[in-house]
């Protein structure tokens, strides 16, 4: 399944309503990054292809401009989502999936503190909530 | 629960054990009981053994965790009980009777205030089970056993409670390190299960892949040399080839090599996984199927597009990355 992302309109759709929250300043967050890098450095997705899944997947990467690509990072505001959503995000949903060690020993986790209020893109729909809620 | 099952006590003292007639252990509690003594006589408890039972003499570690035990259970029904403290100690109230908790197979009696001494003295039968006297257990003692501290309103008074250990139930809430012990054999349950799927996995792999020794790597290749064995370990320590140890031999999967020669892809990839990687890690990679292509193996790609095989051996080297 190729990812078929336009590259970002220069201008804004006035008629496009795009609903937004605010993450408060001192709000922690953990995230899940190589051992190579800081725990606060954007993904190293600058090179890479928005047609090609395993560099990128859902968010990651997509065109910006000017840069080649929107820098992004995955963090969660718990442990158990930045692990799964990230290091663990290709093992199979089945009953005890296999998982090789060596890609969690080169990863770890930080916690990061949001320094301002940061306004992020709401992109969880209410309703959904009932869903969750059975 | 009479007499007739006891037989002997342990003593339990800031220095040792001492194995004794059970009369002589209880007085020797209530002694240290007392609030008119002076801390000579320092006694923790008294563990009273079962007759019928021809155990070995009373040991320092299993009669500590005895103690340690019964400690909790006394403690989770201190906390549990309710009882009017100022009552306790004045006239029939002397002997706070029984409390007992109805979803575990124990049972706890305190003697608590100024009559608890009385109280003791009148026990003529002392039951099996341990009998904690807390009045020694000052909070460093506990803190150094990791032992919750007693309920305030419990504090600063003779207290002994007594608990009895009718039997052990699975079903018994577990405190303090007792959680620890259980977390600790859960892990280990854990990873047996974990090494027992990667032995299943890795038989499976070599059941699936034909694989080569060192000298078959040598005859399929043009090399003249004697010594066989010696290419294939030079490829590996180039990091151009993997090998799998299997049954104590090192094997060679055979999707590395194209007319005897090491796919120049193979070394791409072991050079995009840090250095302490091993044989196992890259079959797993090229052997297992892929989501980001299809569900397909990498290997099936190695001939034909090696530029995506490279780009997802990059993406499982640092999987926290990708997202």
């Amino acid at each position: 399944m190729p990812i078929k992302c336009p590259p970002a309109p220069v201008a804004a759709n006035p008629a496009l309503v795009v609903q937004t929250s605010i993450l408060k300043a001192g709000t922690a967050l953990t995230r899940f990054h190589s051992k190579a890098r800081a725990g606060n450095v954007y993904n190293p997705n600058t090179s890479k292809r928005i047609d090609i899944e395993e560099d990128g997947a859902r968010f990651n990467p997509f065109p910006g401009a000017p840069a080649t690509n929107v820098p992004t990072l995955y963090a969660a505001d718990n442990l158990g989502a930045a692990a799964l959503e990230s290091i663990f995000h290709g093992v199979k949903h089945i009953p005890s999936p296999t998982f090789p060690r060596i890609g969690l020993k080169e990863s770890c986790y930080s916690e990061l503190a949001v320094n301002d209020d940061l306004v992020v893109v709401e992109l969880v729909n209410p309703h959904s909530h009932y869903w969750y809620r059975g | 629960m009479s007499d007739s099952f006891t037989s002997s006590a342990a003593l339990l003292e800031p220095s040792g054990i001492h194995t004794l007639e059970v009369r002589h252990a209880m007085d020797k509690l209530i002694e240290a009981a007392s609030p008119e003594r002076s801390h000579a006589n320092a006694a923790y408890g008294v563990l009273i053994y079962h007759a019928a039972k021809k155990g070995p003499v009373p040991n320092i570690f299993s009669a500590t965790g005895r103690f340690v035990r019964a400690y909790l259970k006394g403690w989770t029904a201190l906390s549990k009980m309710e009882v009017d403290i100022v009552g306790i100690g004045e006239g029939r109230k002397d002997r706070i009777d029984v409390f007992e908790q109805n979803n575990v197979r124990y049972f706890v009696k305190v003697f608590a205030g100024k009559a608890a001494v009385n109280a003791l003295k009148k026990e003529a039968k002392p039951s099996l089970g341990v009998y904690i006297n807390t009045a020694h257990l000052d909070t460093l003692l506990l803190d150094d056993l990791r032992l919750p501290h007693l309920p305030e309103r419990f504090r600063n008074m003779p207290l002994v409670m007594q608990v009895e250990e009718t039997e052990q139930k699975n079903s018994e809430v577990l405190l303090g390190w007792e959680n620890f012990v259980k977390a600790t054999s859960e892990e280990i349950a854990a990873q047996e299960t974990v090494d027992r799927d990667t032995v299943e996995w890795r038989s499976q792999f070599m059941k699936n892949h034909l694989s080569w020794t060192a000298k078959e790597v040598a005859d399929q290749s043009t090399s003249t040399a004697k010594n066989r064995g010696a290419l294939a370990s030079r490829w590996a320590q180039e990091r151009k080839i993997f090998a799998v140890k299997y049954e104590g031999q090192f094997w060679y999967p055979r999707f590395q090599f194209q007319d005897g020669e090491p796919l120049p892809t193979v070394g791409q990839v072991i050079q995009a996984y840090p250095i302490h990687a091993n044989g196992w890690d890259f079959a797993y990679f090229f052997a297992t199927p892929n989501a980001n292509i299809g569900g397909r193996k990498p290997l099936e790609l190695l001939k034909t597009d090696p530029e995506r095989v490279l780009s997802l051996a990059r993406a499982a080297a640092d999987p926290a990355d990708a997202y």
